[in-house]
């Protein structure tokens, strides 16, 4: 909690350092009056303030500070139910944040999370940017990894991202980061190092909270690059030329313990216990998406190595255990908006139209093992080189319906088979299915 | 040519006959009595000592055993016991289907090595379980093993039959019914404490354990009402619903003979005994547990705390079932003193047998640095057994006899 008061405090302390770089704008009363005139001859700074996409007040270019919430409401239903109070409604988000730009130059930001009373903050960072090849970000905040996990919950085609996003990639910390890009987002890099989540590893509500990430255990650098390579190439259907392709890696060190990753069904159930592991801990994850129009294609494949040093009876080293996940999902929006990273209706609800509807399906698998050889015995013990492996293949698919650019419903259809039926929510009991809805105010 | 057919042929034999042993190994062979078996287990050193640091936790570690050149891999391991549980030398449950429900080593669920540290002679709780075999009663295999952790030498155990259903179909032809551990907590004598079925939970359901509370618990308490409430008239009938009187007299004619302390008649209440309801049966049987507490005094009398039992004091008025536990004590001394010559006691099967198991544990007892006994308090050990099997079936005889005549004094 000191660090994130510390980045706060640094993200206040970046503006008086910003100004004193920037060339001096004349001094300006800070006052809610529009506009608002002054005793020099300098030209006026005006506060301005405007309520649309959000609360935003600004002054001049150089100063914009803008009000942020997400608000999320699911509710579940199941077939067959395996505990029947996972049905009903609850609250997933209730947030609210402030993001501030100063001289174009630095960004901040400080978001808060009101429906959980043990880590209420999320993000709450300072970016300072020296070119657009070469920011720097400081403060908690999502590490750089994974398609899936980089796109914001607001803005996502499912109600909940893939399972291999939720168990492997790493979720927010407190770090720091470099980041640009360069020809046009053409390319974007990001790298950064981070202090690592202590914290404690079997709670499967963080995992359910598919906001969180998985567990780092210790430093860890992560990394992510994008690339459009066939973004000049006028000769290919404009589609094509949409196609970025992303490459993500994670490094950390895990603590010898049963901290490995396990299997969570979607709702949280577990299909595959933690092992012993040891070690390094390798993530790697490749990507690609296709935006065009109103449609979209994404792909992506997710892999965790983690080392087992010195995990077997006999105190030798095991096999690496490994989770792996991937998913192809696509979208339509069928009112024919084009697909952006907010959905704007063209004729919004109660202004002369039905909204914008989007219908969206996704296939994925999630499976974990050991990369032992095969003519081992596979066994489920925490200590076996050939861990018996567990899978998980789902399918959903989804209605998106966006009121206005605000108020979106969704509802999606998820069909979950697990391979070993002795390791599932119901023992022997191997399909599920779930039927989700939110409704979600965000601004 | 003919030379090389011929060696050929004596290496196939010779080969198969060696191999015979190792693919014909069964439980009877662990549970051999007759030698001392070595078991190895492999758990990873942090799991091991995690184990002996907590051993009052019941946390499961991955392991695996050999034995006679078995291996084992998938198993699990934790520490065990009651007042037995210690940290340097763990009593341990072995389960082979805590990994995999399929699991088995020759054809077991379980294992149970004793730490034999609540007897310094290290042998009660072998012999007791042999006499109470001989008597027909429903009791677990067992020896005595040499065990290697990581290949460094822990001490001298029993490894004893778990209660589970291979012994249950071994012992009553099906598996399918109900099996209860008594789990002792407090002092208790078969006393009716209302129809609470939670008031009964000291039996602890080791079988067909997601029944609801009602079917686990309510044949209990309905034994227990009809052992407390029933008039003296209505009693035997009563209670032949959940009992064979009779095999419950020849239950605890037993526990007397062999002077347990800490039995169905034990000095703290009931207790060590596991109950058994057959599938499709309200009758209960009952199974000895951990007979480590016992052969304290020959000269124990034969209805020590009958009195204290509802159970056992309300059937022994009933005549043939006091003849049925008179019959087993009388049976119980013959059988500890079978093929004693004469009037020398230390010649009877009894006496041979403590003999016999001294002088198969007496090295390994010496070698086990981890026993909380010093090696003079096992010879004293060993030398009050000599002195109970030497005296118990004359008292026990002269005492059976008082019952129908004038009494004597019996020494």
């Amino acid at each position: 909690m000191t660090r994130l008061w510390l980045a706060a405090l640094f993200c206040t302390c970046c503006v008086p350092l910003a100004r004193a770089q920037a060339p001096a704008p004349p001094a300006t009363p800070l006052r809610l009056t529009l506009p608002v005139p002054t005793t020099t001859d300098a030209p006026a700074a005006q506060l301005q303030g405007r309520w649309t996409p959000r609360p935003r007040i600004t002054s001049g270019k150089n100063v914009s500070l803008e009000l942020r919430a997400k608000l999320q409401n699911d509710g579940a239903w199941f077939n067959p139910v395996v505990d029947p109070e996972d049905e009903g409604f609850i609250w997933r988000r209730r947030r609210l944040a402030v993001r501030g730009e100063f001289f174009n130059r630095v960004e901040f930001e400080v978001e808060r999370e009101f429906g959980d009373e043990v880590e209420p903050w999320r993000d709450v960072w300072a970016n300072v940017k020296a070119h657009d090849l070469l920011e720097v970000r400081g403060g908690k905040f999502k590490l750089p990894f994974g398609l899936d996990n980089m796109t914001s919950s607001v803005e996502h085609d499912f109600i909940f991202r893939s399972l291999g996003t939720r168990a492997i990639a790493p979720g927010r910390d407190i770090g720091a980061m470099l980041h640009g890009e360069a020809a046009r987002r053409r390319f974007t890099y990001a790298i950064g190092v981070f202090s690592g989540d202590e914290r404690q590893v079997a709670d499967s509500e963080r995992f359910f909270d598919d906001d969180q990430g998985a567990d780092s255990f210790g430093r860890t650098v992560s990394g992510r690059v994008t690339v459009q390579p066939l973004d000049g190439a006028s000769s290919l259907p404009s589609g094509l030329r949409n196609l970025e392709i992303g490459a993500s890696g994670a490094w950390s060190k895990v603590a010898e313990g049963l901290n490995s990753f396990k299997g969570n069904s979607v709702f949280g159930y577990d299909y595959f216990e933690r092992v012993w592991v040891n070690g390094n801990r390798v993530r790697t994850g490749i990507d690609v998406a296709i935006v065009s129009g109103p449609g979209s294609l994404k792909a992506e494949w997710i892999n965790a190595s983690d080392e087992r040093l010195g995990q077997g009876v006999d105190d030798g080293d095991l096999s690496n255990m490994f989770t792996r996940g991937w998913y192809v999902a696509g979208s339509w929006l069928v009112t024919g908006e084009d697909k952006e990273d907010t959905v704007s209706p063209k004729r919004p609800l109660l202004r002369g139209g039905v909204g914008a509807i989007e219908v969206a399906a996704r296939y994925e698998r999630m499976l974990l093992g050991s990369a032992a050889d095969a003519s081992e015995p596979a066994f489920d013990n925490p200590r076996a080189e050939n861990l018996r492996r567990s899978q998980d293949a789902v399918l959903t698919v989804g209605v998106s319906w966006y009121l206005n650019r605000w108020l979106k419903a969704q509802g999606n259809a998820i069909r979950e088979s697990f391979n070993d039926p002795t390791r599932t929510p119901i023992d022997g009991t191997a399909t599920y299915w779930s039927y989700v809805s939110r409704l979600q105010l965000a601004f | 040519m003919r030379a090389t057919l011929r060696i050929g042929l004596v290496l196939v034999l010779a080969i198969a006959v060696l191999a015979v042993p190792a693919a014909a190994q069964t439980a009877d062979d662990l549970f051999d009595s007759s030698s001392v078996q070595d078991l190895r287990l492999l758990v990873n050193s942090r799991d091991w000592q995690e184990l002996k640091d907590r051993f009052q936790d019941n946390t499961f570690f991955p392991a695996e055993l050999a034995w006679r050149g078995l291996r084992q891999q998938n198993i699990g391991v934790r520490s065990r016991g009651l007042g037995s549980r210690n940290p340097v030398k763990p009593g341990l449950l072995l389960r082979f289907d805590r990994y995999a429900s399929d699991g088995r080593f020759l054809g077991l669920r379980t294992l149970v090595l004793d730490n034999l540290t609540q007897d310094p002679s290290m042998m009660k709780e072998v012999l007791a379980m042999q006499l109470y075999r001989r008597l027909g009663l429903p009791a677990p295999r067992e020896a005595f093993v040499r065990l290697y952790v990581n290949g460094a030498l822990i001490g001298l155990y029993a490894v004893v039959e778990d209660i589970a259903e291979p012994f249950l179909q071994r012992t009553f032809g099906e598996s399918g019914g109900t099996l209860y551990e008594y789990d002792w907590t407090f002092e208790y004598n078969f006393e009716y404490r209302g129809s609470t079925l939670e008031n009964y939970t000291m039996f602890k359901p080791q079988t067909n354990t997601t029944q609801s509370t009602f079917d686990l618990y309510s044949p209990i308490e309905r034994m227990v009402r009809a052992a407390n409430d029933s008039s003296d008239e209505l009693f035997p009938a009563a209670m032949a619903e959940f009992l064979d009187l009779q095999a419950f007299a020849r239950y605890i004619a037993m526990d007397n003979f062999v002077s347990d302390d800490d039995g169905w008649l034990g000095v703290w209440g009931m207790n060590n005994l596991f109950l058994y309801r057959g599938q499709g049966s309200s009758r209960f049987d009952i199974i000895a547990w951990d007979k480590d507490y016992t052969f304290w005094r020959p000269t124990n009398d034969i209805f020590t705390r009958v009195d204290n039992s509802v159970l056992a004091r309300r059937a022994l008025a009933i005549p043939d079932v006091r003849q049925a536990y008179l019959d087993t004590l009388a049976a119980a001394a013959d059988s500890a003193a079978e093929g004693q010559e004469g009037a020398d006691a230390a010649t009877g099967w009894l006496a041979r047998e403590v003999e016999r198991l001294y002088a198969l544990i007496q090295p390994l007892a010496q070698q086990d640095t981890n026993k909380p006994y010093t090696d003079a308090e096992f010879e004293a050990g060993v030398g009050a057994l000599r002195t109970f099997a030497a005296r118990r079936s004359a008292f026990v005889r002269c005492s059976v006899a008082n019952q129908s005549r004038p009494p004597v004094a019996c020494n």
